[in-house]
């Protein structure tokens, strides 16, 4: 009995052993599936889907797998990096552009030049994925801009200015009795960098951060202002915070990006209304949005016919057809030159106004250096705009970090 | 079926499979090397067959990529190998303990490659630099400069974020630990003793207070994060309707606050809190419910007072209970980084609800720091061991109830 039984336990080890030997039919699995991790919102995850399906069905590509996996933001950058780290990272992701540094240093995207035809492409578009003359990126959309959205059953009008904006805000105070007149994630500092350029400072000078500068103060104290003084804006409003503050329409304004357009439309139909962000009545200047746009990466893993396959699915994804689809279905501008000027994307009032704002934003800098700004930039801008720190100390102590950081990372 | 389904059970039976050759074989080096390790072909088949299996799997695995010159050294170090195990085999293995060994060495080497590589790995790193831009060097060539204690010394003396330092980490975790674990024991305490009484509705009452711990902490602490929102959150909503009900409270100082900005650690504590009673209610109602009824009944003939059969009979008898699970909740608090990262997320300003967990993960995933949270996290484990060793040393916690 013993034996019989040691002996089935050994066939069944065999067994099993014979199945870790078994590969799918046609035994070229790798070649043909595609591992493509993205970021976006789940109401793309369709649109995302229907790309791939149609790619797949294209004669010769009946064989074709393309396995797509959704992270957050920042867990696609970290997931990406550590799969990197342990040699099996995914073929493509689409990802904004900010990542692109990091990972063109790290050596764990490919640079393409040469792969593709970029004189297809909007200049414009190229610039966050160009480090050094080298392009590391594959455009699929030009934006990821913020942009001022509101409300049309609270406000009729976009407001021009800030000192119109505040006008509005005060009258929907008193008319619709609203706590609060605007949200937007006011400790995150992408969020700063329109009021920024407005008071005329930018990130980096050249390689080098420039936060501890006058046009630095003047913006955060607008912040401390806007919060404490006007009380426009909640305390403690994240992303999500300002996000359903908006849906649930208890704020007539928020400044949000153009990836939050589709998902707006479909809450609020005609009621949607989006333009520039005022002009800071205090400067004279209008603020200008960093923008960047989605961008197709490919790992530095990929050799022979798989990186063919990646680069087919790369230019079916970023062609004519799709683009357009992706405009008139998500309302993001198209990566292809040109294409923004046609005369039926400038009529959808929604893209139009985010092509007006995107037309006045400035282009995000590929710099690995910008990480270090992202990160000093969020903790002590936290700092100031929760008064735990005067803006004058936190803005030296936020230079002399990002410098820390930057040295760390590049000694 | 979906073809994606099939291909994913497809490769988790692949995985089985793998396991099961590797087992396959480990059982059968050990049934050989213990049956016949006395017969006069074992050195010489031994030592050609093993060194020549091992190539051959190599060459399998890797392929084409394997070079003349590294089979030659993979034969040589397999030879080796087995020269010294096989000796070992012929003159000092027990041929009686061959079962036991063959039923434990495939969870051994397992353990040993899911631990000790990932840890001899972590002590390389340590001592090298790997960081962004060494990362593309080292991926093409494996070479990575050696730094010796450098980052040894900087995880003393450098902030692991932008100001804290790692002395302000470590005492913020001690207190941490103790205050979460303090109030676990006595809130835990508290219920069990509560639910071990003969009440009403005793089940469902055990049910509703479990709930915070069965549920996925992710959710558990995400909600609790949305209730401690300024604005919109039950807690500051609590205190806005006491305070118009009873003015005087206001003037006794109380307020609506900011708890996610201004005290992320102590929304921190006080969710980890919540979190963690009722792991130990569920410990300590256990340990009750093993003492003998006949313990009570004799302190109460010979008149002790409820305090001091709690104190005499309840708080002994429960301490070979308590004293591990201590040790446990002792250990998940120090490292427990979900309930600071759920709460405070990447948010800005709030470095200050940072332990040395949390502070670990971001230098390393956040800012790209590998080597240096390499050697952070060898200086938390060293840490964390010791504390274990004196914790355990001084509440006598491996010794039974009755030594």
């Amino acid at each position: 009995m013993g034996k019989k039984i040691i002996l089935q336990f050994c066939l069944a080890l065999v067994a099993f052993s014979l199945a870790a030997c078994l590969r799918p039919p046609g035994g070229k699995i790798d070649s043909n599936t595609l591992v493509v991790w993205e970021q976006e919102d789940g109401f793309i995850a369709p649109f995302l889907d229907s790309i791939f399906n149609n790619f797949k069905k294209l004669p010769g590509n009946e064989k074709v797998r393309i396995q797509r996996v959704h992270y957050h933001m920042e867990d696609l950058r970290q997931q990406f990096q550590t799969a990197s780290i342990a040699g099996s990272p995914p073929d493509m992701i689409i990802t904004p552009p900010d990542v692109a540094g990091v990972f063109a240093v790290s050596g764990f995207i490919l640079p393409l030049n040469g792969l593709f035809d970029f004189s297809r492409y909007d200049e414009q578009a190229l610039v966050p994925v160009t480090m050094d003359g080298k392009i590391w990126g594959v455009p699929s959309s030009m934006g990821n801009h913020l942009m001022l959205l509101y409300n049309k059953r609270l406000v009729k009008n976009i407001p021009q200015s800030t000192d119109e904006l505040f006008k509005s805000c005060a009258e929907l105070s008193r008319d619709k009795n609203l706590s609060y007149c605007m949200a937007y994630d006011m400790n995150e500092p992408f969020w700063l960098i329109p009021w920024l350029t407005a008071y005329g400072g930018w990130p980096l000078d050249g390689k080098k951060p420039a936060l501890n500068t006058p046009a630095m103060l003047a913006a955060v104290k607008f912040y401390l202002n806007l919060r404490y003084e006007r009380k426009l804006v909640p305390m403690e409003c994240d992303y999500n915070c300002m996000d359903s503050l908006f849906k649930e329409e208890k704020v007539a304004f928020i400044i949000n990006g153009d990836w939050s357009l589709a998902d707006y439309k479909s809450r609020f139909g005609e009621n949607l209304g989006v333009g520039r962000i005022p002009k800071l009545s205090e400067t004279g200047r209008w603020p200008s949005p960093m923008f960047g746009g989605k961008d197709i990466m490919l790992s530095s893993k990929l050799r022979g016919e798989k990186l063919e396959l990646a680069k087919r699915l790369t230019v079916f994804f970023t062609n004519d057809e799709n683009q357009l689809r992706q405009a008139r279905e998500l309302y993001r501008i198209p990566a292809i030159k040109g294409m923004k000027n046609s005369p039926e994307l400038r009529k959808d009032p929604l893209l139009r106004g985010s092509i007006e704002q995107q037309e006045v934003a400035t282009p995000m800098p590929m710099a690995t250096e910008l990480r270090a700004f992202w990160d000093s930039g969020r903790h002590y801008l936290g700092m100031i705009t929760q008064r735990k720190t005067t803006p004058e100390d936190g803005l030296k102590r936020m230079q002399a970090d990002c410098e820390a950081k930057i040295q760390e990372m590049m000694r | 079926m979906n073809s994606q389904v099939a291909l994913s059970l497809l490769e988790v039976l692949q995985m089985i499979g793998f396991v099961a050759f590797v087992t396959l074989w480990i059982e059968a080096y050990l049934y050989t090397h213990f049956h016949y390790s006395k017969k006069s072909w074992f050195f010489p088949a031994m030592l050609a067959a093993v060194p020549l299996g091992v190539l051959l799997l190599v060459v399998v695995a890797i392929g084409p990529a394997l070079n003349a010159r590294q089979a030659v050294n993979i034969f040589l170090y397999a030879l080796l190998a087995e020269s010294a195990l096989a000796v070992f085999f012929r003159f000092k293995a027990d041929k009686k303990l061959a079962l036991p060994y063959m039923l434990i060495m495939p969870g051994f080497v397992g353990l040993a490659l899911l631990i000790a590589y990932p840890l001899v790995f972590e002590v390389y790193l340590a001592f090298h630099d790997l960081k962004l831009t060494t990362l593309k060097t080292w991926s093409e060539t494996g070479y990575l400069p050696f730094v010796n204690f450098e980052h040894f010394y900087n995880v003393f003396t450098k902030s692991p974020l932008s100001e804290v330092s790692f002395w302000q980490l470590l005492g913020r975790t001690l207190w941490w630990t103790v205050v979460n674990v303090f109030f676990h024991v006595l809130g835990g305490l508290g219920l069990a003793l509560l639910l071990n009484n003969e009440i009403k509705l005793r089940g469902i009452y055990r049910t509703l207070l479990i709930i915070p711990w069965a549920m996925p902490q992710v959710v558990a602490v995400l909600a609790m994060k949305g209730e401690f929102h300024s604005e919109y959150g039950f807690v500051n909503i609590m205190i806005g309707r006491l305070v118009d009900a009873f003015p005087f409270l206001a003037s006794m100082g109380m307020h609506k606050v900011q708890w996610l900005s201004q005290h992320p650690f102590l929304t921190c504590t006080i969710v980890n809190v919540w979190l963690g009673i009722p792991f130990m209610m569920v410990v300590i109602l256990g340990g009750l419910q093993s003492i003998p009824k006949s313990y009570y009944e004799a302190a109460s003939i010979d008149g002790a007072s409820r305090w001091q059969k709690f104190r005499h009979i309840t708080l002994p008898l429960l301490r070979p209970v308590l004293a591990p699970a201590v040790t446990l909740g002792t250990v998940w608090t120090f490292n427990n980084i979900n309930v600071i990262y759920l709460v405070t997320g990447q948010s800005g300003g709030t470095e200050d609800a940072d332990i040395l967990v949390s502070a670990l993960y971001k230098a390393a995933f956040s800012f790209n720091r590998f080597s240096y949270s390499a050697a952070f996290a060898i200086v938390i484990f060293l840490l964390l061991f010791a504390i274990s060793m004196l914790w355990l040393k001084f509440s006598k916690g491996t010794e039974s109830a009755y030594d």
